[in-house]
């Protein structure tokens, strides 16, 4: 559960130069030129089209219950076994790739919009816009992300949409915040001032100067993101605050499964094995992607 | 070379943490069989030793007027007594604080004498006029009892002539009042001194006169009580007379109900309140015994809104009797160890009706199907009924603690087309919505010792309160005041058994089974009874050494 | 400096403010009338309405928060719904064990973070790179709730090292500590690491080298000694992550902490307590980042004019 913020705070504090990122037609070659990165992205890849496919992947319907077969070791039938209801545990993981894209998706696109817009404005604006906003962003990071997560569901209720609300919402201060400290260096870096003084417009300079110019960070942190997106939903919805039966969330399963420990392991392993899988993937191709846009990070 | 030596290393690890769990396993197994050898037959009670009870929620207070949470009630019993009790064994009610009671002819006067050489913790003696001042007390507004307040509603006055003799008035007669005074949480005597002198802090400081002592209340972890070395007063059907055997009592608080199956087996603690699947693991483990009962009340019913504009339907009501495979419910979520209910009370109940069992609507989706029908549904094409334009689907309510029945029930409605989406909100809000009357269709147990419970869950003045299915039915509402001011018992059963039908008939609810209450004892401690009125009997139990 | 620290404090009292202005909301956001959970279902209406004009919550909002603002001055954060005791009193009861969970868990999280990074440098870009490395990304990976899960099979129910719910002390706070260590490690590793590797290829080192110094002697004389700075910074910062993750932890671990306080509070719709957490968490989380930020400035006297900057 690290935040994002805790994540970019220590180089912020070591204050290392930043050279304008550029992302060009070729960084998708140097990605792939990592092999660790290789085979992430693949495995990513994979998961999506399992979430895709998933009625065509699923087995069974993964709301079926089978009354004959309940708390069913892996077998023939259910690969996977079935829980105490009688659900195909595989069905249910092969959906719940679903939900977890999803929540991956609907997180980040909060966080990334909000995050990135005020960030921006913050950078370029500055004064007592800059001010204010920070100061607004401070609060917001002066609660643990999971806190104001909670606090943001005992306002909203229990639910999955919720859920992904409230961990969207806890990030978009750290979000802002990394986005301000690279678009500041940007600014500081001299062509900005160069362009505005020959005469171009202000969303010229933001379209065109900014927002290729901190890509490079964007991308790197949206991707560690998605990890901790997957992972602060899961909690939320084990601790029964996120998504609702009969949802087949990992997290949920996960926390029906530990239910069973001593008579069905496999209800709280495979959703287990699962969220570490994805968000190990996000984490190590994050971690690539820092090293191909941000070289001077790398050891 | 670097790279070799690690993997030597690397292998290292590997051999080591696989010989860990070998270890591991082998030195479960000298466990088992190390313990084959202890004598279970030992029978002279040992003094001494902590007995150990995990229980999943903290108490809020331990003010029993002030208090509304089972384990509250439970854990201030210990520390107090009651006017009267229960026997376990012939569920009769017996003296116990008082000597002796009589009610008068019309039922409306009841007379007690106190026992004498009674004192409380504080060394306060037991009076007629302290229990005098502890009733006031609840029936103060100002105290704010809630559960406390509701058992002796209908008192008029009470009254202490002299300090053994206390007399309480009724209002009408009531039946269930003498078992309520049995109640050794909320209706135990309060030192008013101590109160007085605690103030704002009783409710963590509690004083009573039962057999154990408040000690130590750690936030969020546990309650202590030491045993009350003055008690010798307990009940009639205690072998032990005197003081209890161990020297503390403590309550730990466990939220997790696999934590505290862990924290069993790891010894932290020894008596824990396990699910059916838990309990049956453990039947066969030398090292523990399972006490189990069956519970006195419904396990679980649907219990459905019937000012709802097609749950005003009996035949909606009806067809959703007949949607619910009972015997299926039960293998899902109690294990198997569970029995159907087809009418409101439990056969645990006084004046549950066995006919019942024939009457009650059964499992037959066929005919839940021709029901519908009959009423104007037909299936479309997705398989769900339809009328008019209208889809027969309801929403239900519930708490996370019904996540399992909620979507069998779920699946089973939509074998006869009715949809139905799951709603889990927190307990107390469900409570408050579904007293409301904003609900569809929910879930409910309950648990009671008098079929008055029916009162509480059917007549039309608890609206909006228990009676969450909104039932105004007259005829329904005179057999149950009736029930609760006839005293003599064949005639009661009656009125009872007309009650019953009425309500299975008029389907104002799905009743689905009912259960047992298990405890996995540690057999450490010996000695422990299960009853279905009085719940764990602790007082002739003690710890093995 | 002292500019730097005024400012600091400065700005901090702003966001504490602002915290308080949060958390005054929450009770007013929160779906729900408190008057009439407090009361009960059978109250009355005008029982409603005493406690609610006892309460408070019928004046307007500005008059309730600066009420609100003067009672919490007062050190009155409220008093708890459910068991009627005051909510700070109830918050102080249960810190400290959090407290003693976090610490434990930087302590776990410095040992595993420092001795894999420094592995993963003296290795560098070999297996065991490679795997330390690997294991911190799986630290961040693997959901915390579920390698407590995991822990508590192993080492309490098969193993039977480690006591469950038996209490808080030093055996009981082990496991969680792990779990939460294991999470926590991974920012140490890597800046270990990176810090490590960075100074080995130094100048310095390389002449140490070449005079023929033991290995061990350079790693540990000269380049540790050099990364230490941003590691304690990161340790700093761990700190209040480490608050927040205990959060979920204690649930798994069922540690009397602030995390099952909330919890439990949002379960049961306890809003001053709710209120409550949210504003004293907030608070210990601004006071840490002031002494994290003030430590770092005495340290490394860099960072004062990169933070100006930022602020």
């Amino acid at each position: 559960m690290t935040k994002l913020s805790e994540a970019y705070k220590p180089i912020q504090a070591r204050s290392i130069p930043k050279a304008p990122l550029n992302v060009k037609f070729d960084t998708l070659k140097k990605i792939m030129s990592y092999k660790r990165a290789k085979y992430c992205l693949a495995f990513l890849f994979l998961i999506v089209i399992i979430g895709v496919f998933a009625p065509i992947l699923a087995p069974y319907n993964p709301n079926k219950l089978f009354y004959d077969a309940l708390l069913q070791p892996p077998s023939k039938e259910h690969l996977l076994g079935t829980d105490a209801i009688g659900r195909d545990t595989l069905s249910r993981l092969i959906y719940g790739v679903r939900v977890t894209l999803s929540v991956s998706v609907f997180a980040l696109g909060i966080t990334f919009v909000a995050g990135t817009f005020i960030g921006l404005i913050c950078a370029y604006i500055g004064g007592v816009v800059d001010n204010i906003l920070m100061r607004i962003m401070d609060i917001l990071l002066a609660l643990p992300s999971i806190i104001l997560a909670l606090a943001i569901v005992a306002i909203l209720g229990p639910s999955l949409t919720n859920a992904m609300l409230a961990v969207g919402i806890a990030s978009i201060p750290g979000f802002a915040r990394l986005i301000r400290g690279a678009a500041l260096t940007i600014k500081s870096s001299g062509y900005v001032e160069a362009s505005r003084s020959i005469g171009s417009s202000h969303s010229w300079i933001l379209r065109r100067q900014f927002l290729p110019n901190v890509t490079g960070v964007l991308i790197v942190y949206t991707t560690l993101f998605i990890g901790v997106a997957i992972l602060d939903t899961a909690a939320l919805s084990f601790i029964g605050l996120g998504a609702q039966p009969p949802t087949s969330e990992w997290g949920t399963m996960l926390s029906e499964g530990k239910d069973y420990l001593y008579e069905a392991w496999w209800l709280a392993t495979f959703p287990g094995l699962a969220i570490t899988a994805v968000v190990f993937s996000v984490n190590f191709l994050g971690d690539a992607l820092r090293d191909v846009f941000d070289p001077k990070s790398k050891g | 070379m670097v790279v070799k030596h690690l993997k030597k290393s690397y292998l290292l690890i590997t051999v080591f943490i696989l010989s860990m769990f070998i270890l591991a396993a082998c030195s479960s197994d000298k466990e088992s069989t190390k313990d084959q050898g202890d004598d279970l037959n030992q029978s002279t009670p040992q003094s001494g030793g902590t007995i150990t009870i995990a229980a999943t929620e903290e108490p809020d207070t331990l003010d029993p007027h002030k208090t509304g949470m089972n384990v509250a009630s439970r854990i201030t019993g210990l520390m107090g007594a009651s006017l009267l009790t229960n026997d376990p064994e012939t569920n009769e009610i017996k003296p116990f604080l008082a000597d002796s009671y009589t009610v008068s002819k019309d039922g409306k006067t009841i007379t007690l004498k106190i026992r004498q050489g009674i004192v409380f913790h504080d060394g306060t003696p037991l009076t007629a006029k302290v229990y005098k001042e502890t009733f006031d007390r609840i029936l103060n507004p100002e105290t704010g009892a809630k559960v406390a307040a509701n058992f002796i509603a209908g008192i008029k006055t009470v009254s202490a002539p002299d300090d053994q003799t206390l007399v309480i008035e009724l209002v009408v007669p009531s039946a269930p009042f003498l078992s309520n005074l049995a109640l050794e949480g909320y209706l135990q005597p309060l030192s008013l001194t101590a109160i007085e002198k605690q103030g704002d802090d009783y409710g963590r400081n509690p004083v009573g006169v039962g057999p154990w002592k408040f000690k130590e209340w750690v936030n969020g972890q546990s309650i202590t009580l030491v045993r009350n070395e003055e008690y010798k007063w307990s009940q009639s059907f205690y072998e032990n007379k005197e003081k209890a055997y161990p020297e503390k009592l403590v309550y730990k608080f466990i939220k997790d109900t696999q934590t505290m199956i862990a924290a069993l087996d790891s010894g932290s603690v020894d008596i824990v309140n396990a699910a059916a699947k838990d309990a049956q693991r453990y039947r066969n483990n030398k090292k523990f015994e399972v006490l189990e009962i069956d519970s006195q009340g419904i396990g679980l019913f649907l219990e459905m809104n019937i000012e709802n504009k097609i749950l005003k339907d009996k035949n909606v009501r009806k067809a959703i009797n007949m949607a619910l495979n009972k015997e299926t419910i039960i293998k899902a979520v109690l294990n198997g160890e569970g029995k159907p209910a087809n009418g409101p009370l439990p056969p645990t109940i006084f004046g549950y009706d066995p006919n019942v069992e024939s009457y009650g609507n059964k499992y037959n989706q066929e005919n839940a199907i021709k029901l519908l029908e009959s009423s104007g549904w037909s299936k479309n094409s997705t398989g769900i009924m339809e009328k008019d334009g209208e889809v027969l689907r309801f929403e239900l309510l519930t708490d996370s603690t019904h996540k399992q029945p909620a979507q069998i029930v779920q699946a089973m409605f939509k074998e006869i087309g009715i949809d139905l989406s799951i709603q889990t909100i927190e307990a107390g809000t469900l409570m408050e919505k579904v007293s409301k009357g904003e609900y569809e269709i929910s879930f409910l147990k309950y648990t009671y010792n008098d079929p008055d419970v029916l009162y509480i869950l059917f007549h039309s003045s608890q609206i909006g309160g228990l009676n969450h299915a909104r039932v105004q039915n007259a005829k329904l509402d005179a057999l149950l005041e009736q029930g609760r001011t006839t005293i003599e018992t064949e005639e009661r059963k009656k009125i009872y058994a007309e009650a019953q039908k009425i309500i299975v008939e008029e389907a104002y609810w799905a009743p689905i089974y009912t259960q047992k209450e298990y405890y996995i004892v540690n057999k450490r401690v010996r000695g422990l009874k299960l009853s279905n009125s009085n719940g764990l009997l602790i007082h002739d139990s003690w710890v093995k050494q | 400096m002292k500019q730097f620290i005024i400012n600091r404090i400065l700005s901090s009292v702003i966001v504490i403010f602002g915290i308080s202005i949060f958390s005054f909301l929450l009770i007013h956001l929160i779906p729900g009338d408190p008057v009439k959970i407090m009361v009960g279902i059978n109250a009355t209406s005008e029982q409603v309405e005493k406690l609610t004009h006892q309460m408070g919550l019928d004046r307007p909002l500005l008059v309730q928060y600066s009420h609100f603002i003067s009672n919490l001055i007062q050190g009155d954060f409220g008093t708890s719904l459910k068991t009627g005791r005051p909510v700070l009193t109830e918050i102080v009861e249960r810190f400290p064990e959090t407290i003693k969970l976090a610490s434990a868990g930087m302590l776990f999280a410095i040992i595993i973070g420092i001795s894999m990074g420094v592995l993963a440098a003296r290795y560098k870009d070999s297996l065991i790179d490679t795997f330390c490395m690997g294991i911190a990304t799986l630290g961040v990976s693997i959901p915390s709730f579920w390698l407590g899960i995991l822990l508590v099979m192993i080492f309490s129910v098969n193993l039977n090292w480690f006591p469950i719910a038996e209490g808080t002390g030093i055996r009981d706070v082990i496991l969680p500590a792990v779990t939460l260590g294991v999470v926590g490690s991974t920012m140490i590793s890597r800046l270990t690491r990176n810090g490590m590797v960075e100074v080995l290829s130094n100048d310095y080192v390389r002449t140490a080298r070449a005079k023929g110094l033991d290995e061990r002697l350079i790693v540990f004389r000269h380049a540790f000694r050099n990364v230490l700075i941003p590691v304690v910074t990161v340790i700093g910062l761990q700190i209040a992550g480490l608050l927040g993750g205990a959060v979920i932890i204690e649930q798994v671990f069922n540690w009397p902490g602030i995390g099952t306080l909330a919890i439990g509070a949002i379960l049961s719709r306890d809003f001053p307590l709710i209120q409550g957490i949210v504003l004293f968490m907030g608070v210990v989380y601004v006071t840490i980042n002031i002494l994290v930020d003030i430590l770092y400035s005495i340290i490394d006297p860099r960072v004062e004019l990169s933070v100006k900057e930022e602020s």
